[in-house]
């Protein structure tokens, strides 16, 4: 049993080792173009005497033209946020048997501005080594230069998430190489984007309900939920004070916020809650999460 | 797709006898110059397989004449040896290497009655074709064999075992792929 577990990877390494070695030549850049495949045969015999003799053939040749060869890869996904730039990452591969030229075109389903980076810096992350793609050849399509035949080229593409996007929504944005030898050879890799975006429900309600007399206490309460895929951050609520009512001072609450208010009916803000209050100004210190993360905030007035 | 390839061959084969004359003329190599001397002749052809699919889906091969190849052209070679002397010639052996940039396709040997022998190593050993080669040990330590990738074949011979009778003609082939 011991020697089967030893021997049995052998096997399966000399098998794959094997198996790797036939495909390469399958799958690596073909015959340089221009290179002349000949062929000649030769015969040997002898004649009735035994007298050994050769004769050659003629000799066949067969030229390799250029072929044009692209490979964009891979498809990406990510989630982006309203506001936000996405890069992706991709490898331009020449699998042509020339040197060629590889144009690249991006094109976002959703219109957004698209942009291509040289990934000069650590490979597969924006960061402050990566240039702008330049287009070598001034043809108007941005290209990483001349590659030899199965030489790649590592970019980033920059997708632009407006920033008011709505939640839930999905761009995709297809980045083509076509070859300059041959631009019927083209290869592409999508990139989609979906975008988690914060959607805020906000709910007022006040108690108690229904038609009240003068001198009544009014409880406000606003509650705001994060229904969306994105967390909220930043989230300020700001409420006036209903006309016909007065602040109750010291009545505004609301965990885990700043609570600031204006005396000039919104003109500005401060920390006093002397009378006037005019507005009231929640600044939540926490992003509301996404699905469902919640903040509750109140205050109280007197009916005038 | 490769099965099908072969189940066409004798259609090719017929094309290849047609066109044979379209090539370059055959280089004619006397030992002597008098007559009755043993005279071979030893002509290559070659020809591009095109694989189309018909209308019902159905891939059809196809062959033509070859200018400028690109990589991945299946080339099939046909060779002729003929005695064109006036007596036979005895222990007759075809030799071709297999082409730079191109890749045997081992399946397409075709051997018309001949032995065939191959060389992995440039021609400094022959082994019985298709050659067989190591691929390491199965559970019980027994060598595994397996045969020898296209890839690995440098050159090819073909034996008449007997004599050649003046005027006859032995007629063998191979594909190659071009990388």
């Amino acid at each position: 049993m011991k020697l089967f577990r030893i021997r049995m990877p052998f096997l399966a390494t000399a098998l794959l080792m094997a198996g790797l070695f036939s495909i390469q030549h399958a799958t690596a850049v073909g015959t340089p173009s221009g290179i002349v495949i000949s062929n000649q045969a030769t015969v040997d015999f002898t004649d009735a005497n035994g007298n050994a003799l050769q004769v050659l053939s003629n000799i066949v040749t067969t030229t390799v033209s250029q072929v044009a060869g692209v490979i964009v890869d891979p498809d990406n996904s990510s989630t982006g946020v309203p506001g936000d730039l996405v890069y992706y990452a991709h490898r331009v591969t020449n699998t042509g048997n020339n040197a060629d030229t590889i144009n690249l075109s991006a094109v976002s389903s959703q219109g957004w501005a698209v942009q291509f980076w040289a990934d000069a810096g650590v490979i597969g992350v924006f960061d402050a080594g990566d240039v702008l793609l330049g287009d070598s050849d001034g043809d108007g399509s941005p290209d990483p230069g001349v590659l030899i035949a199965d030489a790649f080229f590592d970019i980033l593409v920059e997708v632009t998430v407006p920033g008011a996007t709505v939640d839930g929504t999905v761009d995709t944005t297809t980045v083509t190489g076509t070859s300059l030898f041959d631009p019927l050879v083209t290869e592409s890799a999508v990139n989609t984007t979906t975008i988690a975006a914060p959607t805020l429900a906000v709910v007022k309600s006040v108690a108690p309900a229904g038609n009240q007399p003068p001198a009544t206490t009014l409880t406000y309460t606003v509650l705001m939920t994060n229904n969306g895929t994105g967390a909220a951050t930043a989230v300020v609520v700001n409420d006036p004070i209903p006309a016909n009512t007065t602040y109750v001072t010291g009545s505004a609450a609301g965990a885990g916020t700043t609570i600031e208010y204006s005396h000039d009916g919104g003109g500005s803000y401060d920390a006093s809650d002397a009378a006037p209050v005019t507005h009231i100004r929640w600044t939540l210190a926490a992003a509301l999460a996404a699905g469902g993360g919640s903040a509750t905030v109140s205050f109280q007035v007197i009916i005038n | 797709m490769m099965s099908r390839v072969k189940s066409h061959g004798p259609r090719y084969a017929l094309a290849l006898v047609v066109l044979c004359s379209l090539f370059g003329g055959p280089a004619l190599a006397q030992e002597a110059s008098g007559n009755g001397a043993a005279t071979m002749q030893v002509e290559v052809s070659v020809l591009q397989e095109i694989i189309r699919t018909d209308e019902s889906g159905q891939a059809i091969v196809e062959t033509k004449p070859v200018g400028l190849v690109i990589p991945g052209t299946i080339l099939a070679y046909t060779l002729h040896a003929t005695n064109r002397g006036g007596s036979a010639v005895f222990d007759a052996r075809i030799e071709d290497p297999i082409p730079d940039g191109t890749t045997l396709l081992p399946g397409s040997v075709a051997a018309d009655g001949l032995i065939i022998t191959a060389s992995l190593d440039g021609g400094e050993s022959w082994q019985s074709f298709p050659v067989f080669v190591a691929a390491g040990e199965d559970a019980a330590g027994q060598t595994v064999y397996v045969q020898a990738p296209g890839d690995s074949y440098t050159h090819l011979r073909w034996f008449l075992d007997g004599p050649l009778p003046p005027g006859a003609t032995k007629e063998v082939s191979f594909k190659v792929q071009v990388r």
